[in-house]
């Protein structure tokens, strides 16, 4: 059934998309440009039997989305860069005890207090190490207010599937970013169920799950003893410290990993636009990519043959997407409101296959599709591109 | 299962300070609620008294083990999580409360009990401490108050006493040490007591009160740690320590307030206990009136 | 749940071991000998609390500090050894109990 179509911020579309997920708790504390998020989910979330609370800082915050999760409930909380650098140790936490949650980052001009009210993407690489050790996060990147409310349901299954933390980054722009949309019916939607693991409580200590059969976690007050503990662990022993069994400390570190990597094409998902016969490739994502696109639409229409491809998860790194574009084009350009921090991931993945030309913006600024025309031509040598009105 | 708290009895003395009635329980019946009795804490370290306390005040309030959750900080004391059979939480340090409040408010009928160390509690974990207790969430938080941090070897803690030497205070301390119950209180705990490893039969009554009590319950434990707090202050026995929380330890109603506060004399028994909006209770009435409003 | 003692009638006693305060089952039992009190050594730690605290002077101690009862008969189950034994090592049979 057709949804109407209202007009909508990136920001509100977030809250809305956990509603729609199932989510039933935030925990946060204010920040621009994230607070509009905590703002409608503290109206919207009694009003569907869930819960919202302002906790007293976002390490709080994220300490409490941890315990609501474990309670059994689906998560969230929203911030921006000093509050995401506060996060950090309890994310980390979160992976290590595989606790499902959805961390929304709205980035801002950093670092420190930075610029609190312009947009950025300096957290991108923060997202996959901000947290100390060795660990492994997904990461999803909306560059449409549309995508906000979609990501955000992907996020929640992505948690709930992965038992992993999973990171929303957008930003002051598309977070503040006001379009139609039709957001999807809730029967239009896939959401993931937590479960029960399949088998009993008394043998529920000696189950290890697999990356192939990763099972839920009982809830905090289920018929299921659960122990849960950021220290290594050993899963086939109900969960309790293992800390002088190297064995064990490694089974569980590659276990973390592979959980996640084994599954990156499920994962990993990328847009590619016009790609089909490129030369040349612009690889953005988040807010660059809609001046991204327009810069292409041009350089099309002048006949010169650019193609997009916009990662819409950040990590694990779609490395395959990106091999595959290094397979056939000469040069890609990465437009990043940040300074190269994606794409010396690109050009890694690239391996010299093309040229990389990286182009950053740290001013707030948004990137323009005139600045990323000028790219284009540059690569082209193109003297004869009409100029942009 | 039976009901947390015989509902009969506080409507009748809403206002009493009688506490539950604790029989202590068996060894055998006490190790049936462990994982494995051999801890990893020193000998003579005061954590498993008051482990045995907690299990014989959860086991006088016939709690149901499968709605009850222990969710602990770092430190020597947040190795309780690994010995009780109950589901536990081993959180970041300090961060119990915070945990711990995101798990009543999604589960509110979940009995959640909070234990941390001292430095857990009012160091780095001191933030979540007062606003749980403002918001009077109903919770139970059990302190395992050492004055030391013991897991990493001796360094001073909040509650440490001035002249007091540790690891990181070898010319003696100069820091003021926290009364926690005091700081708990004018937070807006609406149940504070202090209790001793030595005087274990009121110590559990005290935790098993505030278990029963609806609203945050916050229980400091005096703990002994005879390795780093006792062997750096010169006292020589974990059973020296012991004789000194009895010593010092007097009932609130004969503390008269004088003399040197928490180093030489304490008052111990129920310290304050009110009753106001227990916080889950206060966001029922939140979610009632949000769906009575007009839609927007 | 049975009825509350009152909080201030348990401070009108000396501090002893609480087995003197508690009032169910027959107090006369409390001061009968145990069958047995069993020390296991596999979980005891030799701290001394229980030797240090036992007002009836059951125990001796062995040579890892551990203890040993020796006195058997002088025991009057105030159980406070059981209770502060931090490592769950003392398990008391009480009198008329199967050990």
């Amino acid at each position: 059934m057709p949804q109407p179509r209202r007009l909508i911020a990136g920001n509100e579309a977030v809250a809305e998309g956990a509603i729609a997920a199932g989510a039933r708790f935030f925990a946060g504390y204010p920040i621009t440009p994230s607070t509009e998020i905590a703002e409608v989910l503290s109206r919207r979330l009694p009003q569907v039997d869930g819960h919202f609370v302002q906790m007293e800082d976002e390490i709080a915050s994220i300490a409490a989305v941890i315990g609501a999760s474990l309670a059994g409930a689906k998560a969230l909380t929203a911030t921006s860069g000093p509050g995401f650098s506060l996060m950090q140790e309890s994310i980390g936490y979160a992976a290590m005890a595989q606790v499902p949650c959805v961390i929304v980052d709205v980035m801002r001009g950093g670092p420190s207090t930075g610029l609190p009210t312009e947009p950025s993407q300096g957290d991108v690489m923060q997202a996959r190490w901000g947290t100390h050790g060795e660990h492994s996060i997904i990461a999803l990147v909306p560059s449409s207010v549309a995508e906000c409310f979609s990501l955000t349901v992907e996020a929640f299954n992505l948690s709930e599937a992965y038992r992993t933390p999973v990171i929303l980054l957008s930003d002051a722009t598309i977070g503040h970013l006001r379009e139609a949309v039709a957001l999807p019916a809730p029967e239009e939607l896939r959401i993931a169920a937590r479960g029960e693991p399949d088998v009993p409580p008394e043998d529920y200590d000696e189950v290890m799950s697999t990356v192939d059969n990763i099972m839920p976690r009982p809830a905090l007050g289920s018929r299921y003893s659960v122990h849960v503990t950021g220290l290594v662990y050993d899963s086939s022993r109900g969960g309790v410290p293992a800390t002088g069994r190297p064995a064990v400390a490694e089974g569980l570190g590659r276990y973390l990993r592979e959980k996640i990597y084994h599954h990156r094409d499920a994962i990993c998902r990328v847009e590619e636009i016009e790609m089909e016969d490129a030369e040349v490739a612009i690889f953005a994502y988040g807010s660059v990519a809609r001046s991204a696109r327009a810069a292409m639409k041009w350089a099309r229409a002048q006949g010169v043959k650019v193609g997009l491809v916009r990662p819409i998860t950040l990590w694990p790194f779609p490395t395959e997407a990106v091999d595959h574009m290094a397979e056939q084009v000469r040069a890609i350009i990465v437009p990043e409101m940040n300074l190269k921090q994606i794409a010396w991931e690109v050009q890694a993945a690239v391996w010299g296959r093309a040229r990389v030309i990286d182009y950053g913006r740290i001013d707030g600024k948004l990137i323009s599709p005139q600045e990323i025309q000028d790219l284009i031509r540059r690569e082209f040598h193109y003297h004869r591109f009409e100029e942009t009105p | 299962m039976t009901a947390l708290v015989d509902e009969e009895l506080l409507e009748r003395a809403p206002h009493d300070t009688s506490l539950p009635r604790v029989t202590p329980h068996r060894t055998a019946e006490i190790t049936s609620h462990l994982r494995t009795p051999k801890t990893l804490w020193c000998p003579g370290c005061s954590n498993g008294i008051v482990t045995r306390a907690l299990i014989d005040a959860v086991l006088a309030l016939d709690l149901d083990a499968d709605r009850t959750a222990v969710i602990a900080g770092i430190g020597c004391a947040g190795r309780i999580t690994a010995y009780l059979k109950w589901s536990t939480v081993h959180t970041a340090h300090g961060r119990a409360l915070a945990v711990a409040t995101g798990a009543k408010a999604a589960d509110p009928g979940l009995n959640v009990i909070v234990v941390m160390g001292d430095g857990d509690c009012v160091a780095i974990g001191g933030n979540h401490l007062i606003h749980a207790a403002r918001r009077n969430i109903d919770v139970t938080a059990v302190v395992f108050n050492n004055s030391i941090y013991g897991m990493t070897g001796g360094q001073m803690s909040p509650t440490t006493f001035e002249g007091d030497v540790s690891t990181t205070s070898v010319y003696g301390n100069v820091e003021q040490a926290f009364d926690i119950c005091e700081l708990a209180r004018a937070a807006g705990a609406t149940y504070v007591a202090r209790g001793t490893s030595y005087n274990y039969q009121r110590l559990a009554q005290l935790i098993a009160g505030g278990i029963a009590h609806k609203g945050f319950s916050f229980v400091e434990a005096m703990v002994a740690c005879p390795t780093y707090y006792g062997r750096q202050n010169g006292i020589a026995t974990p059973a020296a320590m012991l004789k000194m929380q009895k010593a010092r330890a007097v009932p609130v109603e004969r503390f008269d307030g004088e003399g040197a506060r928490l180093r030489d004399r304490y008052p111990v028994g129920v310290l304050h206990h009110a009753e106001r909006a227990e916080y889950t209770a206060a966001y029922a009435d939140v979610v009632r009136r949000s769906q009575e409003a007009p839609s927007e | 749940m049975q009825a509350v003692s009152a909080f201030a009638s348990l401070w009108s006693v000396p501090a002893l071991p609480s087995a003197t305060l508690m009032t169910d089952a027959s107090t006369k039992a409390k001061k009968r000998a145990p069958e047995a009190v069993v020390i296991d050594l596999e979980l005891c730690k030799a701290c001394g609390i229980c030797i240090a605290f036992c007002p009836a002077d059951v125990f001796d101690r062995d040579d890892f500090g551990r203890p040993v009862v020796a006195r058997l008969a002088d025991c009057t189950t105030c159980a406070f050894c059981e209770r502060h034994c931090p490592d769950f090592a003392i398990d008391i049979v009480r009198a008329g109990e199967r050990t």
